[in-house]
């Protein structure tokens, strides 16, 4: 029953996935961005979908599992936090979309400050840490599927998960998994608000459930003390920041088709969220439910294993399709944002009629990367999520100085960025170095510690080297076209 | 774009100070919620109220410059997109674009 209930979701999602040609364009600008042509319902689904990644189905509950309370309040606070920062900025970097005729965030940096080097920086940075994106929906995919209890090997699950994203791209590019979403989301809904009520369900009601693990895990899973605060509230800080610099997020933003559907769209995103009180029962719920403890990567199968013992089989099934849907949709989004960046931004001199072709075959190698990492490193799967911010977020003084105009170099911020980036790559893998250990003893955050570097670097320079023609902010090319209008109406 | 700072000020340093500070003080607090850990009770209140906050924004701020706004982006025609291209291709910039920019 496992297997039917999920095969006839991955179905019903192919089926949703070819339907999704109609109306698409052999144009690049239609499968990258769906030809800025998006109603409100359509981008808002895609954009959910590409927010809400295998991370949040299977990497949240193991991740709460693990490490308790503190988990839980960064992981939902920072992507609220984030979309609260998404209400003002999105349309500022949409206009810039549509200003610009950009595809890609390097395209929106690239354009406005007139820098190649910039342009380039910001793609070559971004390419680089996205790389783990693709390792935690794999990662993710290989969980979910092994929980399953079917005789299902990892390898071929990730194999499987991989082939299936590109399907869908070849289809119709970021249409495909515009149109998926609408399943996918279905499935992560009822998946969270299944599991959930069951788990609440089996436990006796939501005080019996928390007051079970209170018994034994009272520190861990509910206060959040000492370096394990620091970290909470520096990883939101930093990561609510550098939310909308990813850049299949930013691409999802460029789909809209209008700058008053993508306001109105940003005030609904935080409900999205409500899934996660169910979610967070079932973290809780696997404590005392699984019988063995999980340690290390193990921590991922939490939510499948609860799933198991809570829900019917076929509910299951459901449970595992959306958490595979949410792992293909994701990696679509990722691989397409990454060939679009270096077809357009990296590789120099690739004309548009040609640039689909590229992405495509960059959509396979970036696949096959991301397929070898989950193989060779299976990680924790948050643990995935903090290390592809720790580089993404270091580009974000870029669009902050494009919105509000400030007198930065292109190159200065380049340079920043680098900065950011070495010292985030050094102190992440020099575990026993004395920085890193003194960092990761206080708590605080890697990214945002470089980001700090990054940002004294930045504002430094703007006082010693301040630029001397600086670029208008997006702000006041957007109060000019506002004035222009007014005076047309009156 | 005249009440952005108001809007700004409803939409992101409220509920950055208000979550981020009750997760501070409640961190080390053992109080539950309907069973759930005080501190994540008080992040999932933050999740309609956040919406209710953009809500707010939207319809006391920020919707009769949006809806201007949808109309002043309607024509703009992109500019070049690299600076190589730009070098080799005339620029496209409308004269609203470059009263904009300027």
């Amino acid at each position: 029953m496992i297997a039917f209930t999920f095969g006839l979701v991955i179905l019903l999602a192919l089926g949703v996935g070819l339907l999704s040609r109609r109306g698409a364009s052999d144009e690049v600008g239609d499968f990258l961005v769906g030809s800025r042509s998006f109603g409100p319902l359509l981008f808002f689904v895609l954009g959910a979908g590409e927010s809400y990644s295998i991370g949040t189905l299977i990497g949240f509950p193991g991740g709460l599992y693990a490490g308790g309370a503190s988990y839980g309040v960064w992981f939902v606070s920072y992507i609220l936090l984030g979309y609260c920062i998404g209400y003002l900025y999105t349309p500022y970097l949409w206009a810039a979309g549509k200003r610009y005729g950009a595809m890609t965030l390097p395209d929106v940096g690239g354009s406005h400050f007139r820098s190649r080097g910039l342009e380039l920086t910001l793609a070559i940075s971004f390419v680089a840490f996205l790389i783990p994106w693709g390792q935690l929906q794999l990662g993710g995919l290989q969980a979910a599927m092994s929980g399953l209890g079917l005789r299902i090997d990892p390898t071929v699950a990730a194999l499987a998960g991989a082939a299936l994203a590109l399907v869908f791209l070849m289809l119709s590019g970021l249409r495909a998994p515009a149109f998926v979403s609408y399943v996918k989301d279905a499935a992560l809904l009822l998946s969270a608000l299944f599991i959930g009520v069951a788990a609440i369900t089996k436990a006796g009601g939501t005080q019996q459930l928390f007051a079970d693990v209170a018994t034994t895990h009272a520190d861990s899973h509910f206060t959040i003390t000492g370096s394990r605060l620091t970290f909470a509230v520096t990883t939101i800080l930093f990561q609510a920041v550098g939310f909308y610099a990813f850049p299949f997020i930013a691409q999802t933003v460029f789909t809209s088709r209008s700058v008053t559907d993508l306001k109105k769209v940003m005030r609904l995103n935080p409900l999205y969220m409500l899934m996660y009180p169910f979610l967070v029962a079932a973290a809780f719920s696997a404590i005392t439910l699984v019988p063995d403890q999980l340690t290390g990567a193990q921590t991922n199968n939490a939510l499948m294993l609860v799933s198991r013992l809570v829900l019917p089989d076929w509910a299951t099934g459901i449970v595992a399709a959306g958490a595979a849907l949410c792992a293909v949709v994701v990696l679509c989004g990722t691989a397409l944002g990454i060939g679009a960046m270096v077809s357009r931004n990296i590789v120099p001199g690739i004309p548009e009629s040609r640039q689909r072709s590229t992405v495509r075959i960059v959509i396979v190698v970036y696949m096959v990367v991301s397929l070898l990492l989950t193989l060779a490193f299976p990680r924790v799967l948050l643990a995935l999520v903090n290390t592809a911010y720790f580089g993404i977020t270091q580009t974000v003084i870029v669009f902050a100085a494009m919105v509000f105009g400030w007198k930065l170099r292109p190159m200065l911020m380049a340079t920043g960025i680098i900065i950011g980036d070495i010292l985030v790559l050094w102190w992440y893998l020099d575990t026993h170095g004395p920085i890193s250990r003194w960092l990761t003893e206080q708590g605080i955050n890697l990214g945002l510690a470089a980001f700090a570097v990054n940002a004294l670097f930045v504002l430094v320079t703007r006082f010693i080297w301040p630029a001397t023609n600086p670029v208008p902010g997006m702000r006041s090319y957007l109060q000019g076209r506002l004035q222009a209008v007014r005076q047309e109406v009156a | 774009m005249q009440n952005e700072g108001k809007s700004a000020l409803l939409v992101v340093a409220l509920p950055f100070l208000g979550l981020v500070g009750g997760v501070i003080a409640l961190s080390g607090n053992r109080a539950t919620v309907l069973g759930f850990p005080a501190v994540l009770a008080w992040v999932f209140l933050w999740i309609p109220l956040a919406s209710l906050l953009m809500h707010i924004a939207w319809t006391r701020f920020d919707r009769p410059d949006f809806t201007l706004l949808h109309e002043a982006l309607d024509d703009v025609v992109p500019e070049p997109l690299h600076p190589v291209e730009a070098s080799a291709a005339p620029t496209t910039t409308s004269p609203t674009d470059q009263e904009g920019t300027r």
